[in-house]
């Protein structure tokens, strides 16, 4: 009667302590006060989601479901090119082709409209060149697509041949990181990191050997953990 | 209790059958008849041994009295039931704003064996007190037993001395307001319901026993305006006693811990200068209530300078008797204050304008009265109430708010804190519910420490640091020593602005000589007071927390010390 295993709306004390925005041990001491409605028995304590979030919500309480915190704030470049994947031998001489050819191939959310997609890339890439230089461009379109992208991905493709993009030293470009992010937050940071990895030498001879997706994401992992560890 | 028992109760407890402000209502029930019953049992003992001792009448042997019961009071308080701390209300109003309620099963029965030896044996003090602790402790652990949290804990601790008081006095309005202007100190309506309840049915459970009869029976008044004018200058008189009463209290009481470090002797020797006072004034022994009922009958005639010795020597009395270790309360000998008060100023008035149709000296008497309790515990609300139930005396009515409010406010200026608070009040204890002390006591390091932190060591140099800084969006960054754990500080993004924009001194500087924070640190058990404190002091918003043996655990910050405290501040004050 009291902990019906049926109801999933039963949450435990760390779901509900990260819901209220609070530790673990503030909220074991609202219990103990009696300052919180809960159910205790069996030497457990569990709260009803639902009617935790009224009384939340009548003290004017934050209530943090949906706004993933962590998500934002961390941001992590290797779950991004996770989740763009990488392509290789993408046709097309010009800058509008190769962009129009690499969203074809990668695999994007249901969500995504692809031409409107490619509208939008082009419209950054003739507003000013993505191209960053020896050879690597991070085209993305000018605001992010917070309805259809939730999880941020980048998604690298390698192109048949080099395609001159307008980059500042005037190299063609033979690697795309194309970028899609929720948030424009999100997007500076995994640029950051992206840049990064591209200051390194030895990481711009491997991306010539077109490496598949492991050995890409083994490689920014080696060189994130160098600074961890220093 | 048997672990069955516990076992059956948690499987079964009725909390999960009713809602919560049901329950506590009908839990109102057994506290209220068991606090009623403590406090029957407390006053039928009392008069029990009053009786058997008045069969002695060689005042050389009363002498001795006081101190045999001082000695047998000290001996069950210490010796049988290991009671540490004698003063009794301050040890509930602690146990209410700190432990959640918590109080010894022991403590039903402690003071009032503790009490009844004090009283019985003519020292000066209350019967209330004790009873007080009685109810509270059977409430605390009617509440325990039903595994209730510490707000219904309270609550039911609230109807434990709401029943004692009310059962005591006959008068079950003082007793809630007692109970919640003194000692819980918050009006709700999840207290107020079950405290209603168990006042009413424990005033019943005396009213059973002794009948309906109003502990002290007045003469009808006819207040005029001149009366309720010069009850003015009586609330003055009664909050110099007052003052002078709770001064000499303290003094003694530290005075005595001086002089004598043994408990026994100190209790004996207070018991003989009580026995020795009694000896030449009778009146100022015991409880008193015999002597407040001459008074308001107006059987009671002394000249004026005896009247004030009178006063003079109850007060020393008093403090004889609970200063020096024995159980008992001050709620009974303030009445008496108040009630020689009163009639030293009827006296006064008298004499200084005979012929101005003043009411009679009884009623002077019981202005006194609600005055000095006032006065003495901070209390209007109880002052006045008290004094109308048990005298019946509600034309009086006027006048007694006028004295007992104004007795109120310039005890206030006079004295810092009540009798009751001021003993926790000198222990930093003093935490009233809903006011700042309260919220940041409750607030622990734990609550707020933030422990999910990159570290980087003290040899990194600036530029690997810049590198770090680039992937990871920390605002500061404790330095810890990979080998020895060692915490040497912390490093502050914003305050290395100046390096972090000169590649040149990327590689001439280490992060360690650019760390803060390393002459400042609190522990997990420091109070919020102290850090909020060391943030004033050192004009920083983030604290390294470090353990005893100075490893590091995390941060503090401001902010988020600001937003737990916004929290506590919406659960603490909304029902």
């Amino acid at each position: 009667m009291l902990f019906s295993r049926s109801s999933s709306n039963l949450i435990e004390i760390p779901q509900a302590a990260r819901l209220l925005g609070i530790s673990q041990h503030a909220l074991e001491r609202w219990i103990r006060q009696g300052g919180v409605p809960c159910r205790q028995g069996y030497g457990r304590t569990l709260f009803d989601k639902g009617e935790l979030r009224a009384w939340a919500t009548s003290k004017n309480l934050a209530w943090l479901e949906g706004e993933n915190k962590t998500a934002s704030k961390s941001v992590d470049l290797i779950q991004a090119l996770f989740a763009g994947g990488v392509y290789s031998g993408i046709p097309g001489c010009s800058n509008v082709e190769v962009l129009e050819q690499a969203v074809q191939v990668i695999s994007l959310p249901d969500d995504v409209d692809n031409e409107l997609l490619i509208r939008k890339l082009q419209e950054r890439e003739s507003l000013a060149s993505t191209g960053l230089g020896q050879g690597i461009a991070v085209p993305h379109p000018r605001h992010p697509l917070k309805e259809s992208i939730q999880v941020p991905m980048v998604a690298t493709c390698f192109l048949n041949e080099p395609v001159d993009f307008g980059a500042i030293d005037q190299e063609p470009v033979f690697v795309l990181f194309l970028m899609l992010a929720p948030s424009t937050q999100q997007h500076l940071k995994l640029l950051a990191q992206l840049s990064f990895c591209l200051r390194e030498k030895q990481f711009l001879a491997f991306l010539h050997e077109i490496p598949d997706l492991e050995s890409l994401c083994n490689r920014v992992q080696a060189i994130q953990d160098q600074i961890g560890r220093r | 209790m048997g672990n069955w028992v516990k076992e059956f109760i948690s499987r079964w407890n009725p909390v999960n059958w009713f809602d919560e402000h049901t329950f506590l209502i009908v839990l109102g029930i057994p506290v209220g008849i068991c606090g009623g019953l403590a406090s029957v049992a407390l006053n039928h003992s009392i008069h029990f041994f009053a009786h058997l001792f008045s069969a002695i009448t060689n005042p050389w042997v009363l002498i001795f009295f006081p101190a045999i019961g001082a000695l047998l009071s000290i001996f069950f308080m210490t010796a049988v039931f290991r009671e540490t701390r004698i003063h009794a209300v301050p040890v509930v109003i602690y146990s209410v704003s700190r432990q959640g309620g918590l109080l010894h099963l022991r403590s039903a029965i402690s003071h009032l064996i503790g009490c009844l030896c004090t009283i019985a044996f003519g020292g000066s003090a209350g019967p209330e007190a004790p009873v007080v602790v009685s109810g509270s402790s059977i409430g605390s652990n009617i509440a325990r037993l039903f595994c209730l949290n510490e707000r219904q804990r309270v609550a039911m601790v609230g109807c434990g001395i709401a029943a004692a008081i009310s059962a005591i006095f006959n008068a079950p309005l003082a007793g809630i307001i007692f109970s919640i202007e003194v000692v819980l100190g918050e009006w709700a309506s999840v207290n107020l319901l079950p405290i209603a309840v168990s006042s009413v049915v424990a005033t019943q459970i005396s009213r059973i026993w002794y009948g309906n009869q109003i502990p002290f029976e007045h003469w009808s008044y006819q207040i005029d305006t001149l009366d309720i004018v010069a009850s003015v200058g009586l609330a003055f008189l009664v909050s110099v006693v007052a003052f002078v009463f709770v001064r000499v209290m303290s003094f003694i009481e530290k005075k005595a811990a001086v002089l004598f470090s043994n408990l026994y002797i100190r209790g004996v020797a207070g018991g003989l200068c009580v026995g020795m006072l009694g000896f030449f004034f009778p009146d100022i022994l015991g409880e008193g209530y015999e002597t407040i009922r001459k008074i308001i009958e107006n059987q009671y005639q002394q000249p004026l300078v005896l009247m004030m010795l009178l006063i003079g020597l109850k007060i020393l009395a008093t403090s004889l008797t609970l200063g020096t270790g024995s159980a008992g309360g001050v709620f009974a000998p303030s009445l008496v204050l108040g009630c020689f008060s009163g009639l030293l100023y009827w006296q006064m008035l008298m004499a200084l304008w005979p012929d101005a149709g003043w009411v009679n000296g009884g009623c002077f008497a019981l202005l006194g009265m609600a005055g000095t309790i006032s006065a003495v515990l901070h209390a209007p609300l109880t002052g006045i109430f008290l004094i109308v139930e048990i005298t019946g005396g509600y034309e009086a009515i006027l006048p007694l708010i006028c004295v007992a409010v104004l007795a109120t406010s310039i005890s206030r200026k006079l004295i810092k804190a009540s009798i009751y608070y001021r003993e926790l009040l000198e222990r930093g204890q003093l935490l009233r519910p809903r006011t700042d002390a309260r919220i940041l006591a409750d607030i622990s390091v734990r609550d707020i420490l933030v422990e999910s932190h990159q570290h980087i060591a003290p040899d990194m140099r600036l530029r690997e640091f810049v590198d770090l800084i680039k992937i990871n969006d920390q605002d500061y960054y404790p330095v810890i020593d990979p080998k020895s754990g060692k915490y040497h500080g912390l490093v502050f993004v914003a305050h290395a602005r100046p390096y972090l924009l000169s590649p040149e001194l990327y590689d001439a500087v280490l992060v360690e000589e650019i760390i803060e924070g390393v002459d400042y640190a609190i522990s997990p058990h420091d109070s919020l007071l102290h850090v909020m404190d060391l943030f004033e002091k050192t004009d920083t918003e983030i604290v390294p927390v470090l353990d005893h043996k100075k490893t590091f655990l995390g941060t503090v910050s401001k902010s988020d010390i600001l937003n737990q405290y916004r929290k506590e501040l919406i659960v603490q004050t909304t029902f």
